[in-house]
């Protein structure tokens, strides 16, 4: 579970490096106990939105989610589920599905990263 | 034998337990918050699994999130260090309606110990000196004078409601019973809604004495000696020490041999620790019991050889005591020195930042249990430990020489440490005399153990 590595995303675009990190991947970004990668972050013109786990638990996805899909601030993502209580996964923002990283019914941990939604809207 | 163990904690002592559960052979995971994520015990574990963000209660004191992280991982069962989880009856209840071993007694008895008022009586009845005070709740001021007539003066008036030493008064004469008891009640009542006291004598200048056990859940138990934890700030123990410098035979034997055969009749299990005030007079009187490993039983290790954590484990499993009170041998003096990220210099405030360097003492008869490595960045959301020196001599004079000596050559560079009040400590002739009470450091001002800042 805690195998996964702090994945940093690294794009230049037009002079502006904008770096996209993995939900708290040193503790570094969130001190005050937000839940890892549920902020938005803070510049760039073209961001992947990390959506990362609540709790620990099984994870398990909306149905009908999958990579495209056009998501709206609050849309279900799915939940995890901690000793048979459901913590649900839902969308911060508006954007487009672009990667599942986890798999459904998979253990996860908190903060680790489940989808990741890109906010430039399609294309 | 356990399976797999989950580490709820963290610092030093999961870096400890995780070192026992290797040699062990046991597989086990460590739980860590979002700041812990570069500690110690992660890096050494073969797994480890994230419960929350900093604050504890989303992590180190989640419940679910513990218990869910020991299922997915497939643990069955979860050893919770000291502080946290490690006295909570309704964690070590949870952990069994999930049919995870709680390292540690079962809920019952850490429910049955946990009532410090109880206890003494349950363990009074079972032979142990306790404190002379009054029986129970005090009626009125006649009932007050004459009781503390009977247990003698000082005494210490406590709201029976109360905790954490709020509302408490000490009264030396019956003149000061007549003013000091309706002022207790008052406060009593306002800040607790309830304004029945009792009182206990008040014991001056005492040292603070405990006693290891195990007992095991065949009703087996063994004692491991005394430690001495007089050396004491504010309430908090700095320095440790066993075997204790300010106790003689026979009263040594008798300490450990009543502590010993009260906790077993009171059906106690697994490691525990008893608590006992020791007047100038020599006399002993037991307060407490802690139902947790100790941050300070690195040094009983050093005396006897045994493992306590494993032995914690084993009894836990279910496992008779691996010895008999006749196998075990202490031998020797060890002292244990509490490194903290504590700015002696400016009134013990705590530091966080990262360490640039280390460099750890080594050497016969040194040990360091700690979680600092070079480049370690201490968060600043918890307790401020950073390591434990323990050292061991073959008396007391050697152990001290070996102090001084490690405590030299330790070297944290980066962060502040109390490392200077120790170097200051062991050079103290009321330590070096073993003439330390609990309250000395606090009254004479630990400013006066640290030179001029460098």
């Amino acid at each position: 579970v805690a195998a996964s590595p702090s994945a940093r995303l690294a794009a230049d675009r037009g002079g502006v490096e904008v770096t996209v990190i993995r939900p708290d991947p040193d503790g570094a970004a969130s001190p005050d106990g937000d839940p890892g990668g549920r902020r938005p972050p803070a510049v760039g013109p073209s961001l992947l939105d990390p959506v990362t786990s609540p709790a620990v638990g099984y994870f398990v996805y909306a149905d009908g989610l999958g990579p495209g899909l056009s998501v709206s601030a609050g849309t279900e993502i799915g939940f995890v589920e901690m000793l048979g209580i459901r913590h649900e996964v839902r969308a911060v923002a508006d954007g487009v599905v672009r990667h599942l990283v986890a798999e459904s019914g998979e253990p996860v941990e908190y903060g680790q990263l489940l989808v990741e939604i890109d906010r430039s809207g399609p294309g | 034998m356990l399976g797999k163990i989950l580490i709820a904690n963290r610092g030093e002592i999961a870096v400890r337990v995780l070192r026992t559960c290797r040699e062990l052979g046991i597989p086990a995971v460590v739980a860590f918050s979002e700041p812990d994520r570069e500690s110690l015990a992660v890096r050494q574990a073969d797994e480890a699994i994230c419960i929350g963000p900093a604050e504890a209660r989303r992590s180190y004191l989640n419940q679910p999130a513990l218990i869910s992280a020991a299922l997915i991982t497939g643990c069955d069962a979860i050893h919770p260090g000291y502080g946290f989880l490690s006295e909570d009856a309704s964690f070590a209840e949870a952990c069994a309606v999930h049919d995870l071993v709680f390292i540690g007694p079962r809920a019952q008895v850490i429910e049955r110990f946990a009532s410090k008022y109880a206890v003494r009586r349950m363990l009074a009845a079972t032979g142990l000196p306790t404190v002379p005070g009054s029986r129970g709740i005090v009626a009125d001021l006649t009932d007050a004078l004459a009781q503390a007539e009977a247990a003698g003066y000082p005494v210490l008036l406590k709201p029976s409601a109360g905790g954490g030493g709020r509302g408490m008064r000490l009264v030396r004469s019956p003149r000061e019973m007549e003013t000091s008891l309706p002022l207790a009640r008052s406060e009593a009542r306002a800040a607790f809604g309830d304004d029945s006291l009792y009182f206990e004598r008040w014991i001056e200048d005492n040292r603070h004495v405990e006693v290891q056990v195990l007992v095991d859940s065949h009703g087996t138990g063994i004692h491991l000696g005394e430690r001495d934890c007089s050396v004491q700030r504010r309430h908090q123990k700095i320095i440790e020490e066993a075997p204790s410098p300010a106790m003689e035979e026979p009263a040594r034997e008798r300490l450990r041999d009543l502590a010993i055969r009260s906790v077993v009749a009171a059906g106690y299990e697994n490691a525990g620790t008893l608590e006992f005030l020791l007047d100038r007079e020599g006399n002993f009187y037991f307060i407490e019991i802690n139902c947790r490993i100790q941050v300070e039983h690195p040094i009983t290790e050093m005396l006897t050889g045994v493992d306590l954590v494993a032995e914690q484990i084993r009894i836990a499993a279910g496992e008779r005591l691996s010895m008999t009170q006749e196998q075990v041998a202490l031998r020797g003096h060890a002292i244990e020195f509490r490194i903290t990220a504590e700015d002696p210099h400016d009134n013990f405030s705590p530091q966080a930042g990262v360490v640039a360097d280390v460099h750890l003492p080594t050497g016969d008869g040194v040990r360091v249990d700690t979680h600092l490595y070079p480049g370690y960045e201490i968060p600043p959301y918890y307790d401020s430990l950073l390591a434990k020196l323990v050292v061991w001599g073959e008396d007391r004079a050697e152990a001290l020489a070996r102090s001084a000596r490690a405590l030299a050559d330790f070297e944290v560079d980066g962060v502040k440490t109390n490392l200077p009040f120790h170097r200051a400590i062991v050079d103290n002739a009321a330590f070096v005399d073993a003439e330390v009470s609990t309250n000395l450091l606090d009254r004479v001002g630990p400013a006066a153990f640290v030179g001029e800042p460098a």
